[in-house]
């Protein structure tokens, strides 16, 4: 298994796709660097010290209910924590300036393109070998279809992760040379590093989830195009019908679920269309019970999409004829 | 011991809307241990999909097959080490190089690269050992995939069509290539439309005709069988050879430009006298033989009419 795993895992990254991407994103972190290079420009001392003056006047009236009401806080958040997490001097320093604390928002910006590239990957990894017939040479070596099929997904997985790690860490780097030169470092302590971390590593694991995915639907089409064109279908179109009829669906469906897990925040479904006050005389809706989905709920929901997938593509691949 | 063993082999296709289609209907095969065995039929006889079914890429819809003894369905991978293969035109990543493919390949089985290397020498591959797959030329792949099946130092090989887009010298090379592998004991299956490369490599053939085996053995059987012996003649006066031949009491007919007559090789002696007696002589005489061709079409001719 050790053999059959390496000799994946050189596979995965020897695949011409796999470059492609690598090379395009970077270039795009080279441009997105150089932009905001040009575009930034640091905060006098004049600047910050009236932006400070200015977040400890509104982090005041804040915490005497000014901006928000306690009822509609979001849920287990206290109106201190509320307002310490929105509130800081940095909101009120000019926006020409580049924060390196915003890089949590950029790497989830980026992320939509990281795991589109995961799942394209994932796809083509299987896909081509079987368009170019290379599985039937494999299985003349090693007959053994679920252990062919365990060495393809954890190496494809293992290769998406490394690499969006990889590339966040590029786009990371040069945003913190940005920052530095021309920006501003302020409020990147040890919370905003954890926070950030753990946006890399949860959109490194949903590259990795989507790349499998990608893989499943793959092996069960034996296509790329067919793998690539039902996900597609199926997450931007079917999923975009059923939250329209029903937003509380979002509850199980797998671009809400990504999207809570990626940005690390819980998120509330509730039905709208159900959802509503009174309205004058005679005129009452119901409201549908609100619920939470939690981060970890979202990755357990994601995570059981893929398991679900890949049991079916073992199923298709011990089951069916190779020819 | 027979190294493959099939036994009730029956593979249909199911299909939505072109319907059930039986691609093997009841094969019965042996093949015994060392040598070179043809497996011949038509276009949708059913010899790839036996190999297929062989080597557990297909799973058959009835009948067990061992290979090498090992039960196909359960044991394959405790056998496949010594079993190289070729399935129709062997496939490999077209952007990795000859050599790459193979040490790919070569790993999963522990086999290092002083293998590749002399194996790549081996099927005259070395010059271009190092350029993309997707640079070589039919042939080219082709002899790629003899590596590749050689690769394991097989005792079993199965080659479907090993000689497809091989130019003549490449089909002589591959005809010694096995013919010498057989010698060394392994066992060569071989499927193969080239019927005259077959006849001069193979010591056992099996014909196949819709699915089902119609004839099998050594080759000398396959092409005497229900085939009365005999000679042929060449002479001057074939009018006056014959009527020489019939009044030696041999049964004796003109076709052609020479005279057919049946009786054992061994016997030839009483042409040569019957003819020498009435002052005739002859500018040939060999025995009669028929070629796998004739035989191949006689046989599948019959079973599809």
């Amino acid at each position: 298994m050790i053999a059959l795993l390496g000799v994946e895992v050189r596979r995965a990254l020897a695949r011409r796709m796999l470059l492609t991407l690598i090379v395009l994103a970077l270039g795009g972190v080279a441009i997105g660097g150089v932009v905001t290079f040009m575009k930034s420009h640091p905060p006098t001392p004049e600047a910050l010290a009236q932006a400070q003056a200015q977040a400890d006047s509104d982090l005041q009236r804040c915490l005497a209910g000014k901006f928000i009401r306690e009822k509609n806080l979001p849920p287990g958040t206290t109106i201190e924590e509320w307002c310490n997490e929105n509130i800081s001097a940095a909101n009120y320093v000019p926006s020409s300036t580049f924060h390196l604390r915003d890089l949590d928002n950029w790497l989830q910006g980026v992320s939509f393109l990281l795991v589109a590239g995961a799942l394209a990957l994932g796809a083509s990894f299987v896909g081509a070998e079987w368009h170019a017939g290379t599985i039937t040479t494999l299985l003349t070596w090693e007959p053994r279809r679920l252990r062919v099929l365990a060495a393809k997904t954890i190496a494809i997985a293992a290769v998406a992760f490394a690499v969006a790690i990889g590339l966040q860490l590029a786009l990371s780097l040069v945003l913190t040379l940005v920052a530095v030169v021309r920006g501003s470092m302020a409020e990147t302590g040890g919370a905003w590093l954890r926070s950030v971390v753990g946006s890399g590593l949860r959109i490194a694991a949903t590259a990795s989830i989507a790349s499998v995915l990608g893989l499943a639907v793959a092996m069960i089409g034996r296509n790329v195009s067919a793998a690539l064109g039902g996900i597609f279908v199926y997450v931007a179109v079917i999923e975009g019908i059923l939250r329209g009829i029903r937003p509380k669906l979002g509850l199980w469906l797998v671009g809400d679920n990504v999207s809570v897990f990626i940005t690390g925040m819980p998120r509330v479904f509730s039905d709208q269309s159900t959802a509503a006050a009174t309205f004058g005389e005679g005129q009452s809706i119901t409201f549908s019970r609100p619920q939470v989905r939690t981060v970890g709920q979202a990755a357990m929901v994601v995570g059981l999409y893929a398991a679900a997938l890949m049991l079916a593509a073992a199923w298709s691949f011990r089951a069916r004829d190779v020819n | 011991m027979a190294v493959i063993e099939i036994h009730g082999l029956r593979k249909e296709y199911r299909r939505l809307r072109r319907g059930t289609t039986i691609a093997v209907s009841s094969l019965d095969l042996e093949v015994p241990e060392g040598g070179v065995f043809g497996f011949l039929g038509p276009n949708g006889a059913g010899k790839t999909t036996t190999i297929r079914c062989l080597l557990g890429l297909v799973k058959p819809t009835k009948g067990s097959l061992r290979l090498l003894g090992a039960d196909v369905s359960k044991d394959l991978p405790t056998v496949i080490h010594r079993v190289g293969s070729i399935v129709e035109t062997p496939t490999f990543f077209p952007r990795f190089s000859g050599r790459r493919n193979l040490s790919l390949l070569g790993r999963l089985q522990g086999i290092g690269p002083k293998s590749v290397t002399s194996i790549l020498e081996r099927v005259d591959l070395a010059e271009r050992a190092d350029d993309d797959v997707r640079t070589y030329s039919l042939g080219m792949k082709q002899r790629l995939g003899i590596g590749a099946a050689l690769l394991k130092e097989p005792d079993l090989l199965l080659l479907d069509e090993p000689a497809n887009g091989l130019d003549p010298a490449g089909i002589v090379e591959v005809r010694e290539l096995l013919r010498s592998l057989g010698a060394e004991g392994r066992t060569v299956f071989v499927s193969s439309h080239i019927l005259s490369e077959v006849q001069q490599m193979a010591d056992r053939v099996a014909i196949l005709a819709r699915g089902a085996c119609i004839t099998a053995g050594p080759v000398g059987e396959v092409l005497t069988a229900g085939r009365a012996q005999g000679v042929v003649v060449r002479l001057e006066d074939l009018g006056a050879g014959v009527e020489a031949l019939l009044a030696a009491g041999l049964d004796a007919a003109v076709d052609g430009d020479l005279i057919r007559v049946k009786l054992p090789p061994s016997e030839a002696a009483r042409v040569t006298r019957a003819l020498a007696d009435r002052d005739l002589y002859l500018s040939e005489l060999r025995t009669d033989e028929v070629d796998l061709e004739t035989v191949f079409l006689e046989l599948t001719g019959e079973q599809t009419s």
